[in-house]
């Protein structure tokens, strides 16, 4: 009798949290996904629709003054998926707008691998924004985003001005690879066998390399900068390769440290930079 | 007048026509002669024989030389259209180059200046050249894709050649592109070559109509590094703008502490 009672509220309970969980679903397997939104994660899967849900599908207050009306933004969307966002085709390309202030937790949304993703949010409203499992081309576009990116393939532009970028690569991957950050640190793994050609940067942070990679120092053109010269003293000594730890300092200097080479004879471009914070780079 | 010399030789010979008898008919002789015919017909048919190889292996020789020359030549009677196609392609090249020549500023990945025209390699090649130049180009301007745009600044940077028109493309999309990572790549291939007035010119410039905070960040720290130009004035405006980028207000007044103009 227990063991049934026990089945019984088992079953109860996970009925009630997938009747919570509210989807919205678009018949689509390649194109590009616009979101406009203020935070997401976003996942890649073998699949033909793109998939829109929330963990929490019920406003946090309900007005009972707006019961049978439909929330409608200033830009003019209107909430067609009943999940606060507005959701249109256009063409080859599909528009995902917010409508209303009232967040109902973190947007989920499953796609076709092959979709192309372009993420953009400029506002002080903000979530974190999570991409992974994509193979084709991802462009973010963040103010105050945090931003983690976990097993996509490339080739991908990112740039956030206040947030961090936490990416993580794995087998092969397309370039060019552009991950920018002013005020947050950009942490970035990728296996040590990988083939790349790769510019690290920073203005008032330090670069971090791995002990597993060995980059081969592109010759600096000759300029008429102040830190030519100390440029030169970088390339010697990431020449020596004496590092002590699994990840090493580059030398620290009041001026603009710029890092240009290859891993493993070259492949994909990346670029990876921060002006303010820290550039780590981790083998995986 | 030939009926005259046989009525003459008739009447001369007139007693021996009496005189002598026809000659007996040798049946023998006949059949010997009749058997002969058959082996000189057999004579002509070998002959006859010896013929067909000869046309068989003149017809051999006639294919197998069309052969080999088929085989040595891929376009053995190149079209008059291909001829045109490949004048057209020429005359182009010999249009364009001009234009390039009189702006190159012709520097390399290492710093030592070289000519355009040191390309060194076979007319089809430089063709080729002037192709992948050319999508380079269109690439740069491909809107339904930011990461081919960056591909083609990462790619205009390894071929090591620069001159003021690709420096004008680039300050197109250092002014214009929708993406904040690709206008960077622009600025950053840009900045190797500031030492050139023309570079640096475009550079100033762009300080003026750029609204990307990040790229407006980097460019102020590129000028600020920039010899015996004077954006003091710049930067003040871009200092006292209230709508300017926090970190783009902090470098602009670094610059300006550094030349001890505040």
């Amino acid at each position: 009798m227990k063991k049934q009672l026990i089945v019984l509220l088992s079953l109860f309970s996970i009925t009630l949290s997938v009747s919570a969980q509210k989807e919205y679903k678009l018949s689509k397997s390649s194109g590009k996904l616009n979101l406009n939104i203020s935070g997401a994660v976003i996942e890649g899967y073998n699949g033909n629709e793109i998939i829109f849900s929330s963990p929490k599908a019920e406003p946090v207050e309900v007005d009972e003054r707006a019961k049978g009306l439909r929330t409608v933004s200033g830009s003019g969307f209107t909430d067609n998926t009943g999940l606060g966002i507005d959701v249109s085709e256009k063409g080859e390309e599909i528009n995902v707008n917010p409508v209303g202030r009232n967040t109902k937790g973190i947007l989920i949304i499953k796609v076709p691998q092959n979709i192309k993703i372009s993420f953009k949010n400029t506002n002080v409203n903000q979530d974190e924004l999570i991409l992974k499992n994509l193979k084709n081309e991802i462009e973010v576009s963040a103010s105050y985003n945090k931003i983690k990116l976990e097993n996509n393939s490339g080739p991908m532009n990112v740039k956030t001005l206040y947030g961090s970028v936490d990416a993580i690569f794995n087998g092969e991957i397309k370039g060019p690879v552009s991950i920018i950050s002013v005020y947050g640190y950009v942490d970035v793994s990728m296996p040590a066998t990988t083939k790349a050609n790769i510019e690290l940067g920073t203005s008032y942070g330090n670069l971090y390399l791995a002990e597993g990679f060995k980059i081969a120092i592109d010759k600096k053109p000759v300029e008429k900068t102040d830190d030519a010269a100390s440029g030169l003293n970088l390339v010697s000594s990431m020449g020596s390769s004496n590092f002590t730890s699994n990840l090493s300092q580059i030398n620290i200097r009041g001026d603009k440290e710029n890092l240009k080479g290859k891993i493993n004879g070259g492949g994909a471009d990346f670029i990876i930079k921060s002006n303010y914070k820290n550039v780590y780079l981790r083998d995986k | 007048m030939m009926n005259d010399q046989l009525k003459e030789f008739v009447e001369h010979n007139r007693e021996e026509f009496d005189q002598l008898e026809a000659p007996v008919f040798n049946l023998e002789g006949f059949k010997a002669k009749r058997n002969q015919a058959p082996e000189k017909r057999k004579n002509k048919v070998l002959f006859l024989t010896t013929n067909k190889w000869l046309v068989a292996a003149s017809i051999v020789v006639v294919f197998g030389s069309l052969f080999f020359f088929l085989i040595r030549n891929e376009k053995p009677f190149p079209t008059g259209e291909i001829v045109r196609k490949v004048q057209k392609d020429l005359n182009e090249e010999i249009r364009q180059e001009p234009q390039i020549k009189d702006s190159e500023i012709k520097v390399l990945n290492n710093g030592t200046k070289t000519s355009y025209t040191s390309f060194k390699g076979t007319k089809g090649s430089k063709i080729q050249y002037k192709l992948d130049k050319n999508n380079l180009y269109l690439n740069l301007n491909d809107s339904t894709s930011s990461s081919n745009r960056l591909s083609a600044i990462l790619e205009i940077e390894r071929t090591g050649t620069m001159s003021n028109a690709v420096l004008d493309k680039l300050s197109e999309t250092l002014n214009k592109d929708e993406n904040s990572n690709v206008r960077l790549a622009a600025l950053s291939l840009m900045a190797k070559y500031s030492y050139d007035a023309y570079a640096s010119g475009l550079l100033i410039r762009s300080l003026n109509v750029q609204t990307d905070p990040m790229v407006q960040l980097e460019l102020v720290n590129i000028l600020g590094k920039i010899e015996n130009i004077n954006i003091n004035d710049k930067l003040y405006a871009l200092a006292n703008d209230p709508n300017t980028f926090s970190a783009v207000k902090d470098e602009a007044y670094n610059i300006l502490l550094r030349e001890d103009k505040l």
